[in-house]
């Protein structure tokens, strides 16, 4: 085993993976990566299956050192990096020598970066099944200056290289399709044709918890009811009207109005989406939902087809280029 | 896949819904990623990879919901009984309390330990417990203003609920005093003391019991 030396966060870093599953009766949220797909292809491009932690870098900036080799990728939100001062590639698998500094620098595109490493992952203490941190909730630490994170080295490069994924987050507006449900039919007619109607954008209050939706203000006349679980991409209005896209750390009970759920790659793009882009809502109905999560699932699966190359140590050039 | 009822919250309720949860779950297996109930709400989190949606409606369709056999909506005798020192000290609200209850202190700390509480959920934070219902006279409202800091182990009240901070956080509760017992653990199974549908009871200690108990002030 050896570590990566973190010597620079400039916001926020996180080691998350697929999420804690089981634990919402302990009030124990879900976690796991913002960007679950990005995560995913990283985990691809180094041979690891999609369980394994990966380093989410919110907003970009992070500096470390490579304690050993190892293979690398860089996925999600599209970013400035150099491996010992060279310009390194997104979306594929880069071989890193012992001893190597990285350097994820300021984003182009996206919010969220993934840094995945050969050999299963980082090899962090597992807390109830996952290495994902929730830092208000205090289960597990965000990486500072200092940290080493450990991971097991591996000499064999690797190649493998997919092309990018085909969307961008600024399109715009940004549709946000949702399976509505929950509180819609106490819900007025009226707020429901104004969520589908209105002029929303992202805000600038965002975080792992949750991301608010400036623009038109969202009245439900839903009033006095008990606290209930919470689902991933649940639309919430509170008392205010401003809608809350709740995300990867959202608390598990809450007793505001839900107007229905984001789709969820329509929820993950959301989490890359910079504040300013602007959103609509879209209702679709069960069996749309159901058809566009599979066309999902395919669309995943054939970016991720095609067969790691492994090579032989004389060929490593190849995969040093 | 969320369900709902319009049968008010009560503890036959509670088990119902974590009855539902346990057959759904030796039902699906693998299939049912996570589940959680709410005070009259149950949710699951279904894998649809591996189960189909026509087919579990259907089967939950042909299931009635209630409660395993006969559950006492009052508590024969308490599941957990929590030690709480009950103190100005570490209690901020319990003269404020018991101004405008216009109980003397120790009244408003006989009422809160007089009776067994149901634990209807849990959220807000991981091990926290919301227990219900307290004598209708120490129902207040939250603070106008949450505290922005309130100690681990703090045991506090608000409208029907009462609750113990598993762990130091924002809070707007009235404070009443502190429990010395450790809640909430990561690295147990399950990591929460409380679960949902035990019963719980509060019982006085003094300032020495509560620091020999391992309470920090």
């Amino acid at each position: 085993m050896t570590s990566l030396l973190i010597t620079q966060v400039n916001f926020s870093a996180t080691l998350q993976d697929a999420g804690r599953a089981g634990y919402l009766m302990d009030g124990i949220t879900c976690g796991g990566a913002m960007d679950g797909f990005a995560h995913r292809l990283g985990q691809k491009l180094v041979g690891n299956p999609p369980t394994s932690a990966s380093i989410e870098v919110a907003l970009g900036g992070l500096k470390a050192t490579f304690g050993d080799c190892a293979n690398i990728a860089l996925t999600g939100a599209r970013c400035q990096a150099n491996l010992n001062n060279q310009p390194i590639a997104q979306d594929r698998t880069v071989t890193v020598p012992a001893g190597a500094k990285l350097d994820i620098g300021g984003l182009s595109l996206g919010t969220y970066v993934y840094l995945s490493v050969s050999g299963g992952g980082f090899q962090t203490n597992k807390l109830l099944g996952s290495r994902s941190v929730v830092v208000r909730d205090g289960i597990g630490q965000p990486l500072t200056a200092g940290a080493a994170v450990p991971y097991k080295s591996m000499s064999t490069p690797l190649l493998y290289v997919h092309a990018p994924p085909s969307e961008s987050t600024n399109e715009k507006p940004l549709e946000l399709r949702y399976l509505p449900g929950f509180h819609k039919d106490q819900a007025t007619t009226q707020s429901i044709n104004l969520l589908e109607s209105g002029c929303f954008s992202v805000s600038n209050r965002r975080d792992r918890m949750a991301i608010a939706i400036d623009g038109d203000k969202v009245e439900t006349g839903v009033t006095g009811q008990w606290s209930e679980p919470t689902v991933a991409g649940a639309i919430q209005i509170p008392p205010d009207g401003r809608p809350l896209i709740l995300m990867a750390d959202r608390q598990t009970v809450g007793g505001y109005p839900i107007m229905g759920a984001l789709l969820s790659p329509d929820w993950r793009r959301l989490s890359q989406a910079t504040p300013g882009t602007p959103v609509v809502f879209r209702s679709v109905s069960e069996s749309q939902a159901e058809q566009i999560l599979w066309l999902e699932r395919n669309y995943e699966h054939e970016l991720t087809l095609g067969t790691q190359i492994r090579l032989p140590p004389k060929a490593r050039h190849v995969a040093h280029e | 896949m969320r369900g709902a009822t319009d049968t008010p919250p009560s503890p036959a309720l509670t088990h119902a819904l974590l009855a539902l949860v346990a057959d759904v779950r030796q039902e699906l297996g693998s299939a049912l990623i996570d589940a959680a109930i709410g005070y009259n709400t149950v949710l699951l989190i279904i894998d649809f990879t591996k189960v189909q949606r026509a087919q579990l409606l259907s089967w939950l369709s042909g299931r009635e919901l209630s409660p395993p056999g006969s559950t006492p909506d009052v508590a024969v005798k308490p599941d957990i009984t929590l030690p709480v020192y009950y103190h100005p000290e570490v209690g901020p609200d319990l003269e404020s309390l018991s101004q405008s209850t216009g109980l003397s202190t120790t009244e408003v700390i006989q009422l809160h330990c007089s009776r067994c509480y149901f634990a209807y959920a849990t959220g807000f934070a991981p091990g926290f417990c919301y227990l219900g219902n307290l004598d209708a006279r120490l129902q207040y409202p939250r603070l106008s203003t949450p505290r922005p800091k309130v100690a681990a182990g703090s045991v506090a009240i608000a409208e029907q609920q009462t609750a113990v901070y598993p762990r130091s956080s924002p809070g707007g509760w009235h404070i009443l005093g502190r429990c010395p017992t450790p809640l909430f653990d990561l690295t147990q199974e399950p990591p929460g003391t409380l679960q949902i549908g035990h019963w719980v009871q509060f019982t006085p200690i003094s300032r020495q019991e509560f620091l020999k108990l391992g309470g920090l002030l």
